[in-house]
């Protein structure tokens, strides 16, 4: 290679730079061995990329650690934000694993077939109170209520009260399709602690007015 | 323009003299260090093919007497590295053993990154350089250089032209122009004992490089 093939084909930066094809690269080779000029520019180049790099790698080294120094600026929150975290790992464990399986397990309980205790209760009449005995373990309790005969509603308005006072439950029923039939009530027996109940039954015209046309009383028991 | 050798050197480098025998060494080890590093040469390598060159050229040298044309013993003296390197990559592997002593010498030849030629003034000149460059070229320093990215795929990526890294080097070099004699600290040329004649200029506050 002539000494102004090297310059114009730029020669000593393509050599350092890993650029020239096999052919040309060791004709230079040859020719910067004997040129000094030449060897001195491939030296200069040499000089000048491993600096170039390593300008650039320090460059970096630096952006990188200065990043991780942001980063550490808040670590005092990270005590706090561990906390947060477990916090968080521990409830949806529990919810995972303790929580939403015993939900299934309950609902899967509750909306298998299965047969309820049912009672016929009777409207208080002379004082005496209705005794019901729930097994042990129901999930329900059928209750069946005598209308009293006279005018017919459109719809029932039920109030389970416990001891008289405390509501229980509220129950709005339609009116039986056949006259004369019983209204029917289904009640989560689990929720029915033992104790003496009282049952209002109102009637509930065309216009929403609500009259008590019944009162029964019952004792459950459990057994 | 001048040549490198003359028959003086030669004459003295037969007969011993330990000023130009320093800086033969030295001239030519640098040499024959950036042919074998350029082609992902390892350290024990570089040593190998420079002691293995230079005792054969010293050998057929003190044997013939000299070289018909003294000033292409910078020739003659690659034709012996090139040949031992390429003894000593066939004994590498099977891959190196195809070739002859006289096919292309190309295991995994790449860019010439030799860690040792690295200064903390030089880098801090080539900062400030940095600095200037745009953030596009600076990225693409970046995944080259310090992810080690190939530079293909970097250009692609970029959408920057294959000689951008040669702009930019060509850049630094005209930028450190007239600090440039300081990256020739410790070339093998500014040797206190003997020089050619071709060589003796570049001592003189790098009255040469300045040329560049």
């Amino acid at each position: 290679m002539e000494h102004r093939e090297a310059v114009e084909i730029q020669a000593a930066e393509r050599y350092v730079l890993g650029e020239l094809p096999a052919g040309q690269r060791e004709a230079f080779e040859e020719h910067f061995f004997d040129c000094p000029e030449c060897s001195r520019q491939v030296r200069s180049c040499a000089v000048l990329l491993a600096n170039l790099r390593a300008a650039v790698s320090e460059q970096a080294e630096r952006e990188s650690w200065s990043r991780a120094q942001r980063l550490l600026a808040w670590r005092p929150l990270l005590p706090a934000a561990l906390a947060a975290c477990l916090l968080l790992a521990i409830a949806a464990g529990y919810l995972g694993f303790i929580a939403l399986p015993s939900l299934k397990r309950q609902i899967a309980a509750r909306t298998a077939p299965q047969a309820y205790p049912a009672v016929f209760l009777r409207p208080l009449v002379r004082g005496e109170e209705q005794a019901i005995r729930v097994p042990r373990g129901a999930q329900f309790l059928g209750l069946w209520l005598d209308v009293p005969p006279g005018a017919a509603y459109r719809a029932y308005h039920c109030e389970l009260l416990r001891d008289a006072e405390s509501p229980v439950a509220v129950i709005q029923a339609p009116a039986p399709a056949q006259p004369g039939a019983p209204l029917n009530l289904l009640l989560d027996a689990s929720r029915l602690a033992p104790g003496r109940y009282v049952l209002l039954l109102r009637g509930q015209d065309s216009e929403g007015a609500r009259r008590q046309i019944a009162r029964f009383s019952f004792l459950i028991q459990l057994e | 323009m001048d040549a490198a050798f003359d028959r003086e050197y030669l004459e003295r480098l037969i007969a011993r003299d330990p000023a130009v025998e320093e800086h033969f060494v030295r001239h030519f080890g640098e040499l024959i260090r950036m042919v074998v590093m350029a082609r992902a040469g390892s350290r024990r390598l570089v040593e190998d093919v420079r002691q293995e060159t230079f005792l054969r050229v010293l050998e057929i040298l003190r044997k013939q007497g000299g070289l018909d044309r003294p000033e292409r013993l910078g020739s003659f003296v690659y034709s012996v590295c090139r040949r031992v390197l390429a003894e000593q990559l066939r004994q590498q592997g099977p891959a190196a053993q195809s070739r002859g002593p006289d096919g292309p010498l190309d295991p995994g030849y790449r860019m010439l990154i030799d860690e040792r030629l690295v200064r903390q003034e030089h880098k801090r000149r080539l900062e400030r350089l940095l600095e200037e460059l745009s953030p596009v070229e600076r990225k693409a320093l970046r995944m080259v250089f310090w992810e080690d990215r190939d530079r293909a795929e970097v250009c692609a990526e970029l959408g920057l032209s294959q000689d951008y890294l040669r702009v930019i080097l060509c850049r630094a070099k005209a930028r450190l122009r007239s600090s440039f004699s300081a990256l020739e600290k410790g070339f093998p040329s500014k040797s206190r004992g003997y020089r050619p004649q071709a060589l003796r200029g570049e001592t003189s506050g790098g009255s040469k490089i300045t040329e560049l």
